[in-house]
């Protein structure tokens, strides 16, 4: 049962956070390893529940799939679409150079 | 007449009667926002106008008398996770602080076109993140009860414009706890209805397969009307049930439960409980026996691991979810130039999640990742089967379980804000409901010390008639649902 044995560190946290691109300061890394680090503590008990021969759970609705007929129905405008994107051009939505990404070291 | 303490059920004899309109109740419900809302902050948006303009429509409706519903004309209020046309729509977030959405929730459609009227949208823990309303990124709700106490969470402006009767009923979003948790620090009833029996369609998602919307209400009877009228399947929600909606009210009158069989988990009596609650909900199991009911121990085994199996599925869902948060075609977004799109979204997220968020984005993304998914997900994942097992076990013997909603009453603002595991296990009756399968009616059940006391009748899946028929039984011979908080200073 090694597995369970991890204890968050702050190498831990800063990847965390970079993984799902969020900025952290200094002062959240050190607040979030510390209140991460008990919250994982009490999660690292379910070690204890025998679950070898359990299958995951599966939502029955997950697993249907259910599709309409392919039939043309009214759909949103392009305004309305385009109403909350905080930048825009020519009636698209204008997002920032994802091309032209500096290589990270 | 102070028309905003009425029932929904006794607002709408009244409307159909012609003896009051739509538009004075909602003016009623408005003034008393304006008077009250200052001290309790249930509401993050007011749609004075677009409410007054609903309720005109209404009289209009009530005046010629075709299709009348029993909410036609009644001012309610909906948890800020609820799509709403023309009206923002926040989730108590700085990320969404401006989102204006140009669509409806189906359950929102579906009051409006019951002839229901929209007055306001209200706070809530950050994304459904929390337990006390403390993790708006706006201010915190205040408990009517007790201004310097938390009203639970993360309904917690739903359960409060309630119980401080600023809306005769809102619509509040339960992902493990987050309707009956705050109905039983506030004393209001609330249902969170089996997982797919209300689309959820349009609710901006914090765990997909866990999400249930519901009402909250002065009582069970309204509580029936309410989910009548949103229940039901939806095209726009794949994961929405076609079982077709029982009529919720039948057997509503009933004050007996001859021949019910209730369940009591051992594992939730066994200690950790506050003497006021333990109190409460052991005189309310007399109660309920000498109506008839039969009341059994019954076991749930892993009852004691319900908190970490919801919170590591909870965060890896969320983690997930909150993804789409990009700054780039909603939202936020920061800073507006001059950076490349990594930049815009490592600050836009560092800057528009709040405290709370961040922990469970990362806690979810940890579970996921590779080297702990199988420690932490996956096993939380099998040993949700378990849980499942334990509930459908139980249910195998009895109609319904009893549990309290919460171990303590409304606790201070800020005692638990520093220490998020603290905070989790604030929800320790609430959350196996959701991975478990059941649905779950809260119900006041007393009061420890001045604050309220809520009792849940939970029941297996699809099992709304029964618990909402035995919570009407409960109700018919209690008072505890009417006691209204006394001591808000209106100016």
């Amino acid at each position: 049962m090694t597995e369970t044995t991890q204890t968050i560190d702050q190498t831990l946290v800063r990847h965390m956070a970079d993984l799902i691109r969020l900025a952290l300061t200094d002062a959240e890394v050190e607040l979030f390893t510390e209140q991460l680090g008990a919250v994982v503590g009490y999660f690292d008990r379910l070690a204890e529940v025998d679950v070898a021969d359990v299958p995951p759970y599966r939502q029955p609705q997950m697993g249907r799939a259910r599709l309409r007929a392919d039939e043309a129905q009214p759909s949103m405008s392009r305004e309305d679409f385009l109403a909350n994107a905080p930048q825009q051009q020519d009636g698209f939505v204008r997002v920032p150079v994802v091309l032209d990404v500096p290589e990270e070291a | 007449m102070t028309l905003h303490t009425l029932t929904l059920r006794q607002a709408g004899e009244l409307l159909t009667a012609g003896e009051i309109t739509s538009v004075e109740l909602t003016e009623a419900v408005l003034d008393r926002i304006r008077a009250v809302d200052p001290t309790v902050k249930a509401y993050v948006t007011v749609c004075e106008e677009a409410a007054l303009a609903e309720a005109r429509a209404a009289d209009r409706r009530l005046q010629t008398g075709e299709g009348l519903t029993p909410l036609t004309g009644i001012p309610y209020g909906v948890k800020d996770c609820l799509s709403t046309t023309g009206v923002r729509t926040t989730c108590s977030s700085r990320i969404l602080e401006d989102y204006v959405p140009r669509y409806d929730a189906t359950v929102i459609s579906r009051l409006r076109a019951a002839g229901a009227v929209l007055v306001g949208k209200q706070n809530m823990d950050e994304f459904g993140m929390g337990s006390s309303c403390e993790n708006s990124a706006f201010y915190p709700t205040r408990n009517p009860w007790d201004p310097a106490r938390v009203p639970g969470g993360s309904s917690g402006g739903s359960a409060a414009a309630v119980a401080a009767e600023m809306g005769l009923f809102s619509l509040g979003e339960d992902t493990g706890g987050s309707i009956r948790m705050p109905a039983g620090f506030c004393g209001v009833t609330g249902l969170k209805p089996t997982y797919g029996r209300v689309s959820r369609y349009g609710l901006i998602a914090l765990v997909s397969s866990f999400d249930s919307i519901g009402p909250m209400t002065h009582d069970v009877w309204d509580t029936a009307l309410v989910t009548a009228a949103i229940a039901g399947h939806d095209p726009c929600d794949s994961t929405s049930l076609e079982a077709p909606v029982p009529d919720y009210l039948a057997g509503m009158a009933q004050e007996r439960l001859d021949g019910v069989r209730l369940g009591v988990p051992r594992e939730y009596f066994a200690d950790g409980m506050e003497p006021g609650v333990r109190q409460a909900v052991e005189a309310a199991l007399a109660h309920l026996a000498a109506l008839g009911a039969e009341i059994r121990e019954v076991s749930l085994p892993h009852a004691d691991h319900a908190i970490s199996i919801y919170y590591l599925i909870l965060t890896a869902e969320a983690s997930s979810n909150l993804a789409r948060f990009d700054g780039v075609r909603f939202g936020l977004s920061e800073p507006p130039e001059g950076v490349d799109i990594i930049e815009r979204y490592l600050q836009t997220r560092g800057k528009g999640f709040g405290a709370e968020v961040k922990r469970r984005i990362m806690l979810g993304t940890f579970a996921l990742s590779a080297g702990y998914y199988d420690a932490y997900y996956l096993r939380a994942q099998r040993a949700r089967t378990l849980l499942r097992q334990d509930f459908e076990r139980a249910f195998a013997d009895v109609d319904a379980l009893i549990a309290p909603t919460s171990p303590t009453t409304a606790f201070p603002l800020g005692e638990r804000i520093g220490d998020p595991l603290q905070m989790y296990l604030s929800d320790i009756y609430v959350v196996a409901a959701n991975p478990g399968g059941a649905c779950s009616l809260a119900v006041p059940c007393g009061y420890a010390e001045g604050l309220p006391v809520g009792m849940q009748i939970m029941g297996p899946a699809l099992g709304e008639a029964t618990i909402l028929r035995i919570g009407a039984a409960y109700q018919a011979t209690t008072d505890w649902h009417t006691a209204r908080p006394e001591q808000l200073p209106s100016g």
